[in-house]
């Protein structure tokens, strides 16, 4: 019995705060509601306004652009920060130091930091631009710059973790393999692409999935960066569904998209496990 | 000098401009809101901007700390420690039962723990704000110290679990002979012995809790109760934004994590990236 009673106040916990709300969620996916009163059955209705709005449509192509773009960028680019942090080079932990710190920050300060970095009237981007002779920009207020301003801040705050899971990969390559390629002459660019990356494919395998889930579901970077717009230009699904529920108060459809949600999770989820599994 | 060794050089200039370079764009953000801070009213909002505040004053910190801010960073301190409190308590107990037997319905407790984890934060905050209001529970300490621990033991679980297996099980044996209980052993003997996996999850619980914003700007509502992350949200207004107090708010709410952070990054490291590895 006794390791029961250990796992107890741990289950109740779990099941009490996260899995008995997602039943409930789904209770109140298949019903009618209004403000905090839920009404009558109605099947998959809820599920099927959704479908068949286009404005959910581009919800989720907004999500799958700001997914793509930041995920590319934050592992392309924390590659390449883990590969020039690999090298003896003076004063390498305090750059790494230096690097890690917009991933230690909360998402509402990475988004109150660069809204007043990019801030058109007052800020040091515009100025830049003005000298570069460009025309003043606002990039927030601009629907055609809006998505890749709110990519490249969240980029700005995650590059850090797969830098440092792939800085911790690299450290693990056996070095005989380098001597190998240099010993049969291979060139710098060779020996990346068939040594270093081969090596690395777990690694960033497991940093692409860790930040495909975290990007899908993020609230609090677009809330307070640009809000969904401007005219709905970074209305991701996720907040989408934060404004259903907490804007408009319809439930129903709130909880028919955190079921959709949900869902996505579970795939990438198994995505996930699945290759680690192959892994061994 | 030798060709090859001023090549080598010459890398090595190369590698270290480029580094410090990248190094000062990451800061650069912060930088620039940290000058802001400094700056009086009038000079925060000039065009072009300067970089250098003239002079500089602490006016915009004494503004937030007349304001709520100070509260609010009381409440954020309060609901992290309770929710590191209970994470904890709830993860050592369930870490040393997987840890230490094999019991039917393990493996069903570990599936509990992975697909909570599956569960996006965002899709579980509809039915928890309607629930939590069912129970009377909008705006207390309470629930959000129970939904943040929630969303931090599967992941601590993992964590000290993996400490606990390093704890020889002999030692347990040991201190049962020298007459404690089974629980006895655990608190006084295999516990203490991982602590920096305790640490370690501490930290992971805390920055959790110290920077999350959503949960806590749903569940809450009343001035009193209101969190540090939140508090910043409100800074825009309808009327626009106070730029030069905001960003002493900023600066201020970011000092406990940046602080932890720096004084303690091996482990910071170490915990924030294990979830990541699990699997």
């Amino acid at each position: 019995m006794f390791p029961y009673v250990l796992i107890l106040p741990a289950s109740a916990l779990v099941f009490a705060v996260a899995l008995y709300p997602m039943f409930y969620a789904f209770h109140l996916s298949l019903h009618e509601s209004a403000l905090m009163v839920t009404g009558e059955f109605v099947g998959f209705e809820n599920y099927w306004r959704l479908i068949s709005d286009p404005a959910s449509w581009w919800n989720m192509t907004a999500s799958l652009i700001f997914v793509a773009g930041s995920v590319f960028l934050a592992v392309g680019l924390g590659l390449a920060l883990a590969l020039l942090l690999n090298q003896r080079i003076a004063f390498r932990t305090t750059f790494r130091t230096g690097i890690l710190v917009p991933w230690v920050v909360s998402q509402v300060v990475a988004a109150m930091v660069w809204r007043w970095l990019l801030n058109a009237d007052y800020g040091p981007v515009s100025m830049a631009l003005l000298d570069l002779g460009l025309p003043r920009l606002d990039p927030l207020g601009d629907p055609r710059f809006a998505m890749a301003a709110l990519i490249l801040t969240n980029v700005w705050r995650s590059v850090a973790f797969p830098m440092i899971l792939l800085l911790a990969a690299l450290q693990g390559i056996p070095e005989n393999l380098y001597r190998a390629a240099r010993v049969d002459g291979v060139s710098w660019f060779t020996t990346l692409t068939r040594v270093t990356i081969p090596m690395l494919r777990p690694t960033l395998l497991v940093c692409v999935i860790v930040l495909t889930l975290s990007d899908f579901n993020i609230v609090a970077l677009p809330l307070v960066l640009t809000g969904g717009g401007p005219l709905d230009s970074t209305d991701l699904i996720s907040l989408r569904l934060y404004r259903e529920a907490f804007t408009y108060f319809n439930m129903d459809t709130a909880s028919a998209i955190a079921i959709i949600l949900f869902f996505v999770n579970v795939l990438l989820t198994f995505a996930y496990l699945a290759s680690m599994r192959g892994r061994r | 000098m030798k060709p090859y060794i001023l090549r080598q050089k010459l890398r090595h200039g190369i590698l270290f401009l480029t580094l410090s370079g990248i190094t000062v764009l990451m800061l650069l953000p912060f930088i620039w809101v940290i000058i802001t801070s400094l700056k009086p009213e009038s000079q925060v909002y000039v065009f072009p901007p300067e970089w250098v505040p003239s002079p500089v004053t602490l006016e915009n910190y004494q503004a937030v700390w007349a304001s709520n801010m100070p509260l609010y960073l009381f409440n954020s301190t309060i609901v992290a420690v309770g929710s590191i409190i209970l994470t904890l308590i709830v993860s050592i107990h369930a870490a040393y039962a997987v840890s230490r037997f094999k019991f039917r319905g393990m493996n069903v407790f570990m599936f509990l723990l992975i697909a909570s984890h599956m569960i996006p934060g965002v899709a579980n905050l509809v039915p928890t704000y309607l629930l939590a209001s069912k129970m009377n529970l909008l705006d207390t300490y309470i629930v959000l110290i129970l939904v943040y621990s929630m969303w931090q033991t599967p992941l601590v679980v993992w964590l000290i679990q993996g400490f606990l297996q390093n704890v020889p099980q002999s030692l347990d044996k040991a201190a049962m002979v020298d007459g404690y209980s089974r629980l006895g052993a655990m608190y006084r003997v295999v516990v203490p012995l991982s602590k920096p996996g305790l640490a370690a999850a501490a930290i992971v619980v805390f920055v959790y809790a110290w920077n999350e914003f959503v949960i806590a700007l749903t569940l809450t509502s009343s001035d009193e109760m209101r969190l540090a992350q939140v508090g910043l949200k409100y800074y825009i207004s309808q009327f626009g934004i106070q730029w030069g107090e905001l960003t002493a708010a900023v600066v201020l709410s970011t000092i406990p994590v940046l602080l932890l952070f720096i004084l303690l990054q091996k482990w910071f490291i170490y915990g924030l990236t294990s979830g990541a590895m699990k699997g």
